[in-house]
């Protein structure tokens, strides 16, 4: 299992320098200058004359007359320190901005998990319990249904639904501290709207996962035991079943990650999404940069945690 | 008599070749579901091909004295903020958001699997190298690699589908490679190989077409997560610009009038539903299909 678990570590690091490398060439390779990218406009000297003579002092202050892989190598360097520069737009450091919105991100995301297996994970036993009946074929059209439809679509039908015609819900915010019931409700729609994807996937392999395992022989043994069919599937079958659905956790993660992007502009949630997206808007590089990157080392490192909880429930994975 | 028997072989192997794609195709057509998303699909694909015959609104002229108004018989699906038919543009949108998911993968699809082939085929140093810029790419959690770049080259839709192609890679790449990994030590691989056909012979004239059945379902499905992403994309201000019919960008123009005028963001939110919903319809049939565990069910 150490054996496992450091190879995939190893494994884990290495692609996070990718996608450092990644980002980076990307930068480099855009056409135009990449100071543009990097500086506000205002501090660039506009088209006077001077502004050859200032472009080229920022250019020396921000190492880009040195070789690439030095460049490289302070770019990454930079990363580990958590220094990612300062914000085009309000000047303030990156980091502040990201330290005050990644528990907003965290939260929604963590309901929104909740939600998706809270509802996926029964949806799928019952599916699979009662396979190709009526509930089976309509909880799986709903499931479809659900990876069908863009996020943000259903996330203003909701909107419309709950909080402009029904006014059971605030449609947008944060609603205040954690602590508080009003931020409570404030979650509801976003969360909900977030989650209902993964849901759909997780009822879709707890289907698929429990069929194949309700056909397996030590399931017929139970059956033929004499033991109750609540204690055959419940306590002999769900274990194996929720193995698919641990695989997929880590492309969960994914799902909410860059689920979170587009779905906290609709609600106007205060999280690295919207604060990314407003950057998008504002051509502030350096922001989107950073949030992509974080964001994509938050899901590496989740994949990790993701495997190593697959090689720890099946054996089978981590002899391979 | 060995001859009569080998004969006899190679004919039930002729006939099971064949049979696979035709069995598929029986059991496809028995999938109810499949065979009518495939009528509704090709229903939106002639709408959006004769989109000037079936509207008789132009879809970005404005008329200032017709806006937000609700489905008439006028306009059945209502007007927008600028006065503008929302049917002719739901249906010229059609166009853009099946030939943006159509072309990103279909470029993803060339250089995924090509790169997928070589890299199950050749394997050791090759295999690693394609392999690990791969795990590179799906590193960035669904679209967000592609928000990077469309928001470093600036928006626009031929940035969207380059950056689109790039989120449809790594799917149809390992996809090829999982099946030319077992395909290549198959005997008519050997045999190819013995009679001196050159490598890029063998996998794309030999282990390509035996790879095809999967990659049809992954190429179907990832056609849907495409028109979904570009749509996201288009959202979030990176797509289509306006005043060019998108569905992505039409339900983004909508929020500014959801209370008042909620058809704006329905229809267009409709459209993608039903065409996303119909080629993952498809998508798992022919999954389905080509799975003989499935067809006992």
């Amino acid at each position: 299992m150490a054996r496992f678990i450091a190879k995939r570590l190893i494994a884990s690091v290495f692609v996070m320098i990718g996608t450092l490398l990644l980002v980076f060439i990307v930068l480099r390779a855009a056409p135009g200058d990449p100071i543009i990218l990097l500086v506000p406009p205002d501090e660039l000297g506009g088209s006077g004359p001077d502004a050859q003579f200032t472009r080229e002092r920022l250019r020396q202050e921000l190492g880009l007359t040195r070789p690439l892989y030095e460049q490289f190598a302070d770019f990454v360097v930079k990363f580990v320190q958590l220094d990612f520069g300062r914000s085009i737009r309000t000047n303030q450091p990156i980091r502040e901005d990201l330290l005050q919105r990644l528990p907003n991100t965290l939260e929604l995301g963590i309901v929104a998990l909740m939600i998706s297996y809270v509802i996926g994970i029964p949806a799928g036993i019952i599916s699979a319990r009662r396979h190709n009946t009526w509930f089976d074929h309509g909880s799986m059209l709903v499931a479809l249904i659900g990876v069908s439809m863009p996020g943000f679509w259903l996330g203003f039908l909701l909107m419309l639904l709950f909080g402009l015609h029904l006014h059971w819900l605030p449609i947008s915010g944060r609603g205040g501290p954690l602590w508080e019931l009003e931020s409570w409700r404030h979650l509801i729609l976003p969360a909900v709207t977030l989650g209902v994807i993964p849901a759909a996937l997780v009822a879709r392999l707890m289907r698929s996962g429990m069929l194949d395992v309700l056909r397996q022989d030590y399931i017929t043994t139970a059956r033929a035991k004499g033991l109750h069919e609540r204690i055959v599937v419940y306590r002999h079958a769900l274990k194996n079943a929720l193995i698919p659905v641990i695989t997929i956790l880590g492309i969960q993660l994914g799902g909410l990650l860059s689920g979170a992007f587009i779905i906290e502009s609709v609600f106007a949630w205060p999280g690295i999404g919207r604060y990314t997206v407003d950057a998008i808007s504002g051509r502030d590089y350096p922001v989107v940069q950073a949030t992509v990157l974080i964001t994509a080392f938050a899901f590496v490192l989740g994949n990790l945690a993701a495997d190593i909880l697959y090689a720890y429930v099946d054996p089978r994975i981590r002899l391979e | 008599m060995t001859g009569i028997r080998e004969s006899q072989q190679a004919q039930t192997l002729h006939v099971q070749g064949r049979s696979e794609w035709y069995r598929a195709f029986v059991q496809l057509r028995k999938n109810k579901a499949a065979v009518i998303s495939a009528f509704v699909l090709l229903a939106i694909i002639l709408a959006a091909i004769f989109a000037p015959l079936l509207t008789t609104y132009d879809p970005t002229v404005q008329n200032l004295s017709e806006r937000l108004q609700g489905p008439s018989p006028q306009h059945i699906f209502g007007t927008d903020r600028g006065g503008r038919d929302i049917f002719s543009r739901v249906l010229y949108g059609a166009r853009v958001s099946l030939t943006v998911g159509l072309l990103a993968v279909v470029i993803g699809a060339a250089v995924g699997v090509t790169l997928g082939l070589a890299s199950g085929y050749f394997g050791g140093l090759v295999d690693n190298v394609i392999m690990r810029v791969i795990e590179v790419i799906m590193a960035f959690p669904g679209i967000l690699l592609a928000i990077l770049i469309v928001a470093i080259l600036g928006p626009g839709l031929f940035n969207v589908l380059l950056a689109l192609s790039v989120y449809a890679l790594p799917g149809m790449s390992r996809v090829a490679r999982g099946n030319t990994l077992s395909l290549r030590e198959q005997d008519f691989v050997t045999a190819a190989r013995a009679s001196g056909v050159p490598d890029a012979g063998i996998m794309f004239r030999h282990i390509l077409p035996n790879a095809l059945a999967p990659l049809i379902v992954v190429t179907t499905l990832r056609v849907a997560s495409v028109i979904l992403s570009a749509s996201s994309l288009s959202f979030l201000g990176l797509g289509a610009q306006p005043p060019t019919p998108e569905w992505g960008a039409m339900i983004s123009e909508g929020r500014f009038n959801l209370y008042e005028a909620p058809h704006i963001m329905f229809f267009p939110g409709m459209a993608i539903l039903l065409t996303v919903l119909c080629l993952n319809f498809i998508g798992d049939a022919i999954r389905d299909a080509f799975d003989p565990r499935m067809r006992e069910r």
